[in-house]
């Protein structure tokens, strides 16, 4: 039987969130942070949220962007783009896009790694991308790491684009959300593998091949937009007791980006960056041993 | 019903099924027994579908075999060893997941399909496990969950691929009792192979013995004797009768 009190004890939460966030917000305009940045930090959160809603659905995700080496791939390609093509944001978006598109393949049908070895693939990329372009940035002299701050702080967020550059991609961020509710069960059923699902090869060929397309998207949008500042939408969400854990999820996730900006102004970028990076590993290791099976099965 | 003419498989020049030509009628429980490599689970395969290079025709409930995954859903229900990827889902939810081929695209599940999914979780004494994840169930449940989830499907036809393996017999008195419910209208059919002979023997209304792909006997459960067992299974055993419903058990000599 359900008690009766989580509606109430939902409700204080979700409230409680809403007012943390107003407060963090207001804080960070005081300081000067621009309107439109906040609002790219929302639109990032918003992108993340799809992201790990989809991924809870379909694809049985243990691993956050951080850990699977998703972020390092693409803070990378659009380093790369802005250092050596171009800075234009739909450039950016399209580097980024078409070098996680090619990793998601490379971790999906190249290595396909169980659970475990894909935190230990997202380690190894993330280290072989800092050897490959850290050095260089840093010897590439301020400019080149005040770029890499803007990349890992979420470069949109950072530039400062204007309101209708946000546009197309808040509408492909509701077309997927939107999607993803709708074929809510559908994409559940896939998530169990093609035996439960029961649909041909071709109709289950083209629906991995539309999810791999949507989660690039997303993953990229959500680089674009958040950086690294938030790793562990996941965790939050899997270990929400709330009956709105998505809603709940999104709140607390929005706060601790509010909260990452001001530690930034407070200390420095990359140690915000750290503390972000490092919460994402601390819950990835909290929610791993939490998350035990009783049976052998899994 | 399900019409097989002459269906005969090959795997690597390898005979597995062997020109079977039956038909089974709707309301009835089919087992299937024969001992192992005699091409039990390839006929069942074969009849789901799964295995589509076989030659010989299969239609259930009077439509051909299709090519439409949700006919092909509605008509046949197969249970195998297939383990659900997503620990994570709850089982009430991987039950309702069942009745997606009756489930129209873009619109949520039917109170009949919610009503379905309940009534079979308490079929199978599973109400008490409904919100509890996948990855978390003991394996008995585990394995009911599944049973539940290839009936709620309410296919004109349920292949049941060793239903029986790592259930406890409180476990197996519910599948039994929940296979009498699903054939008990007339208008659906179970075919189930399994190396328990007595549950098949105490539950099937017709029995089909499989030896080399070949259904090599067919008939009630009477048809069991120890020179059938000794003949299809090359061992000695002894037949008793059930003191309840009086059809046979078969019990093996100990090794001594």
């Amino acid at each position: 039987m359900r008690n009766p009190m989580m509606k109430k004890n939902d409700i204080i939460e979700i409230a409680s969130l809403v007012a943390v966030l107003i407060i963090l917000a207001w804080i960070n305009y005081l300081l000067e942070v621009p309107v439109i940045a906040l609002f790219a930090t929302g639109a990032g959160i918003f992108f993340y949220y799809i992201l790990v809603h989809i991924s809870t659905v379909y694809g049985n995700a243990s691993c956050d962007y951080i850990q699977t080496g998703e972020a390092a791939v693409g803070s990378f390609a659009i380093y790369a783009c802005i250092r050596f093509v171009s800075a234009n944001p739909y450039l950016v978006l399209l580097s980024g896009f078409i070098s996680l598109l090619l990793y998601d393949i490379y971790l999906k049908i190249l290595i396909a790694p169980e659970k475990n070895e894909r935190l230990l693939n997202g380690i190894l990329v993330q280290a072989i991308l800092a050897s490959i372009f850290l050095y260089p940035a840093a010897g590439g002299g301020t400019s080149s790491l005040a770029t890499l701050e803007k990349i890992f702080l979420g470069f949109f967020s950072s530039v400062q684009i204007n309101y209708t550059g946000m546009i197309a991609p808040l509408g492909l961020g509701i077309a997927a959300l939107s999607l993803s509710l709708a074929l809510y069960p559908e994409l559940r059923l896939l998530s169990q593998g093609a035996f439960f699902f029961g649909g041909s090869r071709s109709v289950i060929t083209a629906i991995n091949i539309g999810m791999t397309i949507i989660r690039s998207l997303l993953t990229t949008a959500t680089i674009g937009f958040l950086g690294w500042m938030c790793g562990f939408g996941l965790y939050v969400r899997y270990l929400s007791r709330s009956r709105y854990p998505g809603l709940a999820a999104a709140l607390k996730l929005y706060v601790f980006a509010e909260f990452a900006i001001i530690l930034a102004h407070y200390t420095s970028p990359w140690f915000a960056i750290a503390f972000s990076a490092c919460s994402s590993y601390i819950l990835f290791l909290y929610y791993a041993k939490k998350r035990k099976y009783w049976y052998d099965r899994y | 019903m399900i019409d097989i003419k002459n269906l005969s498989l090959s795997i690597n020049g390898r005979l597995i099924v062997h020109d079977i030509t039956a038909t089974i009628n709707d309301g009835e429980i089919i087992g299937v027994i024969g001992k192992t490599g005699s091409g039990k689970t390839m006929f069942l395969k074969t009849i789901a579908g799964q295995i589509p290079d076989h030659t010989g025709s299969i239609s259930v409930g009077r439509v051909p075999q299709t090519s439409d995954q949700r006919v092909k859903s509605i008509n046949v229900s197969y249970y195998s060893r297939a383990m659900p990827q997503n620990p994570d889902e709850t089982l009430y939810n991987f039950l309702l997941l069942a009745r997606i081929p009756y489930k129209k695209f873009f619109r949520p599940f039917t109170d009949y399909d919610r009503q379905v999914a309940e009534e079979y979780l308490s079929l199978l004494n599973l109400d008490s496990f409904r919100d509890e994840k996948l990855g978390t169930l003991p394996d008995g449940i585990f394995k009911r969950g599944m049973l539940a989830h290839t009936l709620i499907r309410e296919s004109s036809a349920v292949l049941l691929d060793n239903p029986t393996n790592d259930l406890d017999i409180v476990s197996l008195k519910l599948l039994r009792r929940a296979l009498m419910r699903y054939v008990m209208d007339g208008d659906r059919l179970v075919i189930m192979c399994s190396n328990d002979i007595n549950f098949i023997a105490q539950t099937a209304d017709t029995l089909l013995v499989m030896d080399n792909g070949r259904i090599a006997e067919s008939g009630t459960a009477d048809i069991l004797n120890a020179d059938m067992i000794k003949t299809y299974f090359g061992i000695d055993a002894i037949i008793s009768r059930n003191v309840y419903n009086g059809k046979p058990e078969v019990h093996f000599f100990p090794d001594l």
